[in-house]
């Protein structure tokens, strides 16, 4: 079987998360992939955890060891003019180099796109920085926070009577990875088509902004500005997914959700009436949908939920909508998803991933024993595979810069005493 | 110049918004994106907004979520519960390099047209199913929906006010996860073919993409034995951050100090006041520990300052701020602007949406001018091209397929027309949204 980037060869001169996570894409598609780190400490996520036993150590770095399986790891001192001619070796050898300095970082050490392409014109360069590479807030600074606020999605969620809130867990890098894999998916099919090489200049900003999916249009199409509404006093109970957070019920051991079905009020308060064993919902009397009723229905369902675990309830609701059969063409229609908030313990535990083989458990020489989120999706002709977990710092110097690039061990301690590699 | 997938017919039969949207890249990457877009079932079509908020004659035609995620697709109104419905498709099909769906995992084999019956009819067909959880497991039958999703990775339970309840965050971050996922693995499996020859099944789960995206929540209770704890507007690594208000209605600014030299320079744009100069501050657990009473001096400091002027104040002084922009904000933007991220486009066809502008991509190419090809098709615009140019069938014999109900071009159930949420200034006083302009052509030039 032969992986979908077979001879892809990739230098990932990315840091933190978001350009790590576009190369480890490529890295699990099969393409050769050296990750580039600085000598003195590599990749800044190498600092961020979260670590064995919360002591740190900069090869048990947990977000750094899954963002750079499948890769194999050098040092290289760009600041050098030996450093850099060693860097413009590899990329001759390079298909694709994935990068996320700010904008002004590679150009200063003359390392820029234009430079870069003179000696491979092929080449496909992944760029992703916070604003783009130009335009006024291009030297700007972010957090993963400033990204979600100045992208849009911060605004729209959390509640009209509070602050805006935005995702945990650095979810602006990851969605900028994600989008610029999928830019640089498509400029190596057209560099293997047409042997063109290109620039991909990738704005996170623009990449949370484009997670939205509605709120540009709806100022775009009649003048609105969506906010976190409605208002408490407003809020439906069992209201349509559509803006602000659905309802969450707290059930005995954590929470569980119910996407409404769009039907009538009477339709609904039926569904949870059966999911929840609630007939008493079925009474006209709730049908009515005032602050006073509502607020009265929500007490109910609250007490009801409380007394159950959300395992059972997730797959009665699930079990029921597929019983009831969907209709071509799927969608949610009339039918109701149930979901449950799940805790890291019950997602690794998840029975429907582990049906599926979907984590993948890797040993690291000093890290140790790990179980990993595993591939993107499945592909059955060039089906993703995990073959080595994250390199060591300087893992592969003499792998790389020895057999790849013909230094003899003799070079390779004299660059290695000289802070080049 | 051709376009990186010039050349690449795609066929979608899609519902809501992850393959929509990937399919709508796809199309501005230079594919013929062909949608089946049946009559019967309109799906976002019926959806908002409608231009100035009011139920056109052909709504189905002038939703601005429809016409923004179905951007240079072409429409092929076929009715895949008709004999010549699904010998047309057929046809296509042995035309095509790609077919996607993102209906439950069982609707396309009920037609005949999972993987194993595509590849009977063109052998290197690419075929990519999006469901909820995967098309094995004990969950497979199971319905799925991008919210669902969010709660079973975790992010829900991480994502909330501190002392809260978990949350979700607002419509639905994980659809458009999955349609960047969606775009690159075809693009993936289509260099795979380049080489090979060979076409293949791509399952993409909801769940499997987007668990990627909580990965460090299992490392650490591996690690740790923690369990999930809220975030809130706090990133655990630094101090002080969060989102604090404005002046104005619903303004705020989302400042975050990774250093003690970013603290130093904060407080010089703070104009270097008694409580900002403490000891306790100096350093980052001191700030840390005391983060709750530092907010409240940092949320009166910021209180009666514009959002925008003090964002670029301290970033000039190198402090990472963002003003929190609304939408409106957002495509009025100098930054966005300079990069030409929206496009206008003409819906030539419907005069009531006429020229809007769309949020393009995240990225450009120094090699492709990568646009938005053409405006979202009507339902069933490309039903001649596609039956007639593409496939052969002679002219009248295409107007036949409308008379026995295999082709279409307009609704054939009487699909109810978007529900109205009341007048704009309703909806302001309930909160539904934060404000309107009824001069919002001008402001954004399209009057």
């Amino acid at each position: 079987m032969e992986d979908a980037l077979q001879g892809v060869k990739v230098l990932d001169l990315g840091h933190y998360i978001a350009g790590p996570w576009c190369s480890r894409v490529l890295a699990d598609l099969g393409a050769d992939v050296i990750k580039i780190e600085r000598p003195d400490g590599g990749d800044p996520l190498r600092k961020y955890g979260p670590f064995p036993d919360d002591i740190p150590h900069p090869e048990k770095s947990g977000l750094f060891l899954f963002l750079n399986m499948n890769k194999r790891g050098v040092t290289l001192n760009l600041k050098t003019e030996s450093g850099k001619a060693i860097l413009k070796e590899l990329v001759k050898w390079a298909d694709v180099v994935v990068e996320n300095f700010a904008p002004r970082v590679l150009p200063s050490l003359g390392l820029s796109y234009r430079e870069l392409s003179e000696l491979n014109p092929r080449l496909v360069m992944t760029s992703i920085t916070n604003f783009g590479q130009e335009g006024p807030y291009r030297d700007y600074k972010a957090t993963d926070l400033v990204l979600y606020a100045m992208g849009v999605i911060m605004h729209i969620s959390g509640v009209y009577e509070r602050e805006p809130l935005g995702h945990a867990l650095e979810q602006a890098q990851k969605t900028a990875g994600r989008t610029a894999t999928a830019a640089t998916l498509a400029a190596i099919y057209q560099q293997q088509r047409d042997g063109n090489g290109q620039h991909i200049d990738h704005s996170i900003m623009e990449s949370m902004n484009f997670s939205l999916a509605g709120t540009n249009n709806l100022y775009a199409y009649m003048g609105a500005v969506t906010g976190r509404g409605p208002k408490a006093e407003y809020k439906k109970f069992f209201s349509p997914v559509a803006l602000g957070i659905p309802a969450l019920f707290p059930a005995k051991n954590g929470w569980v959700s119910f996407s409404a079905p769009g039907g009538s009020r009477p339709e609904s308060l039926g569904i949870l009436a059966e999911l929840l064993d609630m007939p008493e919902l079925n009474d006209p009397k709730y049908h009515a949908t005032d602050p006073a009723t509502e607020s009265k229905v929500e007490r109910m369902v609250y007490a009801r939920t409380l007394e159950l675990d959300k395992e059972p309830l997730f797959h009665r609701g699930m079990g029921r909508t597929v019983a009831r059969g969907s209709s071509p063409g799927g969608g949610a229609g009339r039918r109701t998803i149930v979901s449950m908030v799940q805790t890291p313990q019950e997602l690794l535990n998840n029975e429907q991933l582990h049906a599926r083989d979907y984590f993948v458990t890797l040993d690291h020489p000093v890290a140790g024993t790990y179980t990993y989120p595993g591939r993107w999706y499945t592909m059955s002709e060039s089906p993703i595979r995990f073959q080595r977990p994250a390199p060591t710092l300087g893992q592969h110097n003499q792998e790389v810069y020895g057999q790849l690039l013909n230094y003899s061990n003799r070079d390779l301690v004299y660059l290695r005493k000289t802070g080049v590699i | 110049m051709p376009l990186p997938l010039e050349g690449i017919r795609i066929i979608e039969l899609s519902v809501i918004i992850a393959l929509p949207l990937g399919g709508g890249l796809l199309a501005d990457l230079g594919a013929e994106v062909i949608r089946i877009d049946p009559c019967s079932r309109l799906d976002t079509r019926t959806g908002g907004p409608q231009p100035d908020g009011r139920t056109t004659e052909r709504y189905w035609n002038t939703s601005g979520n429809f016409n923004w995620m179905h951007r240079g697709k072409k429409s092929l109104a076929l009715n895949l519960q008709s004999r010549e419905g699904l010998d047309a498709f057929r046809e296509l099909v042995r035309v095509s390099d790609v077919v996607c769906d993102n209906f439950t995992r069982e609707v396309m084999g009920r037609w005949g047209f999972d993987y194993a019956g595509l590849k009977k009819i063109k052998p290197d067909i690419i075929a990519l199913s999006n469901t909820g959880w995967g098309h094995t497991g004990p969950w497979r039958d199971y319905p799925g929906l991008a919210q669902a999703v969010e709660c079973l990775t975790g992010l829900a339970n991480y994502t909330g006010y501190f002392h809260g309840q978990p949350s979700r965050v607002g419509q639905n971050y994980f659809d458009t996860a999955c349609a960047m996922n969606i775009a690159g693995a075809i693009s993936a499996a289509l260099i795979y073919r380049n080489r090979t020859g060979k076409g293949q099944f791509i399952d993409h789960s909801m769940l499997e993409a987007c668990s990627q995206n909580t990965a460090e929540t299992v490392l650490e209770y591996q690690m740790t034995g923690r369990n999930g704890e809220r975030w809130g507007a706090r990133n655990p690594a630094y101090a002080p951050q969060g989102c604090y208000p404005c002046k104005g209605n619903d303004r705020w600014i989302v400042i975050g100090v990774t250093s003690d030299e970013e603290w130093q320079s904060f407080v010089q744009v703070a104009g270097n006041p008694a409580w900002a100069r403490d000891a306790k501050y100096k350093t980052v657990l001191g700030r840390r520990d005391h983060h709750d009473e530092l907010d409240e001096r940092i949320a009166q400091w910021t209180r009666d300052q514009d959002s925008y002027e003090l964002m670029h104040k301290l970033q000039k002084a190198g402090v990472p701020a963002g003003a929190v922009l609304s939408g409106k904000d957002f495509l009025l933007d100098p930054q966005i602007k300079a990069r030409g991220y929206f496009e206008l486009l003409d819906y030539p066809t419907e005069p009531a949406v006429g020229v809007r502008p769309y949020a393009g991509r995240p990225w450009k190419s120094s090699l492709n001018d990568l646009t938005i090809r053409h405006s979202a098709p009507t339902l069933g615009e490309h039903n001649a091209y596609v039956l007639h140019d593409l496939l052969g069938h002679p002219e009248d014999e295409v107007e036949g397929l409308y008379e026995k109900g295999a082709i279409g071009a307009s609704p054939v159930d009487t699909a109810p027309p978007p529900r109205q949420r009341g007048g704009l200034q309703q909806q302001k006083d309930m909160g539904m949204i934060t404000d309107f302009d009824l001069d919002y052509k001008e402001k954004l030039g399209i009057g």
